[in-house]
């Protein structure tokens, strides 16, 4: 055997592993993709219904807080502007502020015994309660997918595959609820 | 669950934190296990109160209202002017005017007023007929 | 989810349904051959066969029917969305959290001690059942830690091997039950003629030799099962639930309060214990029933000492502190944490008041009486009557005060709706307007009571009847309450207002 077929050989190896790697490479980005775009839809479910809910909350809570006015305004133009947001840092943005909206909300409604025994205001309240949980556990997974991602994309030998094929960074969503960043518990004892 | 006496249904009464099974027709009160010691305990701290069985005392005991065998003639706590209907694994019957006999009768005065003012309380009327029967 | 327990908790599975197999076929041949007197091999044989067929049964019950046997001998039932939206919620949220593939089913059992278990043959199809004690004592954080835990057993596949080996061995329970039973029961074998007995090939002789034979074995076997479950599988489903809903105190506090209902009298009905192997599922969160399980008190430590997170490496960390041991729970390729887990804050909606036993065993006594179409009328008098369903009759006097009700529809559409109505009885601070303004009765004096309401402040103020403290928004607007103890009437005189 020559050393020029010996060559061939190895180059043709090369370029055969190379190309099994970009094949495996490409579908592991597509899948991710999927997963992302699967993840986020499943927040986006979560937002609608949250969205649904409020009108149904501010309604309940209007007989028994008439005065309370401006809260319930602000709770409704934050709606209104997480509604209409259209990417994911705006989205981020609108809903926090909902949420900051939400739990300003809820602090005045303490005020309120007999609201907050209302069989109607405390099934809504449910609802949002858990409609929360449900964005927070969904957003961790959406955020698991796109880290992972992220680092494929920047990430050497994927980030050739990812440039060849115009994968982009996945963007993160963040949703800063007041006071969700607890303080850690110390227990003595 | 039946009446052991009237074979009617019971029904569940709750006051104040006290809940009884109860019979419409005789009045008579149907305690699960360890509700008498929950009520007691209220009171008089932990006392356990030691079923005693009823000597001599003849005939075909009641059915348990829950599992419908015959139940045992018991007397109850330092008194033996009561006597109780139990099954061992469901629970005691009173009948109408006993159970506050039961805790009005050989305790300390003041531990016992507020649960016994509470029975009053629940059957007022039930005190009324058994007042003007008298 | 753990891959290396996931994996282990398949192979037992495996490795169960085998030895049981051999074990069945080994007794089919044996008493075959004991029991022959002239055609020994054929007996033998006919043993071996029998034994088959009985195997195959169990293998098709444990797969395809185990769930449905195990929630209807723990009294399970099936509740749907409207029954219970927390419930529902809390459950939909972990399997949100836990990627289940699909929504678990959920059971709640009639059942005053608080409790919970998970069956099911795999994560596409599993129940998750929780007691009605345990709906009764646990806030929204307590009840999601719990459910959280059932999850991480679902996901580990401890359910799975739970369930195919309680059906297993539970049938052979079953079998030679049923074989014990003929043998004292039946009069030909009790009071039968000697020649019948020592008959070639008589009945009574299988009968007598197999229900020995399993009468036996039976317990051995039932012993074998206790062993194999993996000491650590509680801890896991604990740092599964801890790291799933990022709160391990939910389940520390549920856990609590499971311990304290076990110290106090437990009255649970003995009627939900005759097939004992499905017990551990009854037992597993109240543990110390047998020595397998890790005493409740020490996996509370363990999720108190999470402090720094709410990931697999914290409860890991807070395992080894705690219990001082120098083993791991896990291999290292088992934690897949992504970066920190934080523990999140208490849920504003949970209401974690103390019950007292007595109040949280009433409040499950509702919720099961609910489940059984029981009809609740509230008397204004403060009496809440509680009709069965095979009451007749429309109307209902109430036993104190005397007033008539109509007896409404069973309308037990929320059954958690039951709960909070009777809160609001129970809870000393919680006020009832006076529903229909006119009593109807006329109140003694000592009875009635003006408080006159102090504009923009809480007030606290207390009953003069029975006692009880009240408390008063400072938006309270209402111009009547009666006390929710002992039903006396309270006017509020509202001052001119501030705005
Ligand atoms: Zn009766
Ligand atoms: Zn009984
Ligand atoms: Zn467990
Ligand atoms: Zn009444």
């Amino acid at each position: 055997m020559s050393s020029g077929t010996i060559f061939f050989i190895v180059v043709a190896g090369i370029v055969i592993l190379a190309g099994i790697y970009l094949v495996i490479a490409y579908n592991s980005l597509v899948a991710l993709r999927n997963q992302i775009e699967n993840a986020w839809s499943q927040i986006e479910v979560q937002l609608k219904r949250r969205h649904d809910l409020i009108p149904n909350l501010v309604e309940t809570a209007k007989g028994y807080m008439g005065h309370e006015r401006q809260t319930f305004e602000a709770v409704t133009q934050a709606r209104a502007k997480a509604a209409g947001a259209k990417t994911i840092p705006a989205i981020s943005q609108a809903e926090t502020m909902l949420s900051e909206a939400l739990s300003r909300f809820m602090a005045i409604v303490e005020n309120y015994p007999e609201l907050k025994a209302n069989q109607n205001f405390l099934a809504v309240h449910e609802e949002l309660a858990s409609t929360e949980n449900r964005i927070a556990f969904a957003r961790q997974a959406y955020n698991d997918s796109v880290l992972f991602l992220n680092n494929k994309v920047q990430m050497f030998p994927s980030n050739i595959v990812a440039g060849m094929f115009n994968f982009t960074q996945g963007e993160f969503f963040e949703l800063e609820v007041p006071g969700d960043r607890a303080v850690p518990k110390v227990n003595f004892g | 669950m039946k009446c052991p006496l009237c074979s009617i249904m019971l029904i569940s009464l709750e006051f104040a934190g006290i809940e009884i099974d109860y019979c419409m027709e005789c009045k008579g009160i149907w305690l699960d296990i360890g509700e008498l010691e929950y009520l007691i305990a209220e009171e008089d701290g932990d006392e356990y109160l030691e079923p005693m069985a009823a000597v001599g005392v003849k005939g075909k005991g009641r059915a348990c209202p829950i599992c419908t065998r015959s139940m045992k003639k018991i007397h109850l706590g330092p008194t033996k002017d009561i006597l109780l209907d139990q099954c061992p694994s469901h629970g005691i019957w009173f009948d109408r005017g006993e159970l506050n006999k039961f805790i009005s009768t050989g305790r300390d005065e003041k531990r016992s007023s507020r649960l016994v003012q509470l029975l009053d309380e629940f059957f007022p009327g039930v005190d009324d007929q058994i007042e003007g029967g008298e | 989810m753990f891959w290396s327990v996931i994996a282990a908790n398949k192979r037992k599975t495996y490795a169960l349904i085998f030895l049981m197999g051999v074990f069945l076929l080994g007794t089919g041949y044996a008493v075959g051959m004991a029991v022959a007197v002239y055609n020994r091999p054929m007996a033998g044989l006919a043993g071996l066969a029998a034994a088959a067929f009985i195997w195959f049964v169990m293998l098709m019950v444990s797969l395809y029917g185990s769930d449905r046997v195990i929630l209807s001998i723990s009294n399970a039932k099936r509740v749907h969305r409207d029954k219970w939206p927390q419930l529902y919620n809390i459950v939909e949220e972990m399997k949100i959290a836990s990627s289940l593939p699909k929504m678990p089913e959920i059971y709640i059992v009639e059942d005053t001690a608080p409790n919970a278990f998970a069956v099911g043959k795999s994560p596409e199809k599993c129940s998750i059942c929780v007691t009605a004690g345990l709906l009764a004592a646990c806030s929204r954080d307590e009840l999601q830690g719990v459910v959280a835990h059932e999850v991480g057993h679902i996901l580990n596949r401890d359910v799975m091997y739970m369930t195919v080996a309680a059906t297993m061995l539970g049938s052979i329970l079953l079998i030679s039950d049923m074989f014990l039973r003929s043998f004292k029961y039946s009069p030909t074998i009790r009071f039968g003629s000697r020649s019948r007995i020592s008959g070639a090939g008589g009945a009574g002789i299988i009968v007598l030799v197999a229900s020995v034979f399993l009468a036996i074995v039976g317990p051995i076997l039932a012993r074998i099962l206790y062993f194999s479950i993996s000491r650590k599988r509680e801890y896991l489903a604990d740092a599964t639930s801890a790291r799933l809903t990022r709160y391990p105190e939910g389940l520390a506090s549920a856990l609590e309060k499971i311990l304290k209902s076990t110290a106090t009298l437990n009255f649970a009905p003995s009627a939900t214990a005759p097939f004992y192997i499905a017990n551990p599922y009854k037992q597993h969160l109240g543990g110390n029933a047998f020595a397998t399980h890790p005493p409740l008190s020490e996996r509370i430590r363990i999720l108190r000492a999470m402090s720094a997170g709410a990931g697999y490496i914290d409860y890991m960390k807070a395992y080894i502190q705690v219990t001082n041991t120098r083993t791991s729970l896990l291999r290292a390729s088992d934690i897949t944490d992504t970066g920190r887990i934080e523990i999140r804050q208490a849920s504003k909606a949970s209401s974690g008041t103390e019950l007292s036993h007595g109040v949280s065993r009433r409040k499950a006594g509702d919720i099961i009486r609910a489940m059984n179409n029981f009809v609740f009328v509230s008397c204004p008098c403060g009496v809440r009557i509680k009709l069965p369903p095979q009451y007749t009759g429309n109307q209902i006097r109430c036993p104190r005060c005397r007033r008539i009700h109509d007896i409404p529809e069973t309308d037990n559409k929320n059954l958690r709706s039951i709960l909070t109505a009777s809160t609001a009885l129970d809870g000393k601070n919680v006020m009832l307007e006076d529903p229909g303004q006119n009593m109807g009765i006329d109140l003694p004096s000592s009875r009635k009571q003006t408080v006159s309401l102090l504009p923009g402040k809480w007030q606290t103020f207390t009953c003069n009847h029975c006692g009880c403290s009240h408390e008063l928004s400072p938006s309270f607007s209402g111009r009547r309450l009666t006390c929710s103890h002992c039903g006396s009437r309270i006017t509020i005189l509202q001052q001119a207002s501030s705005n």
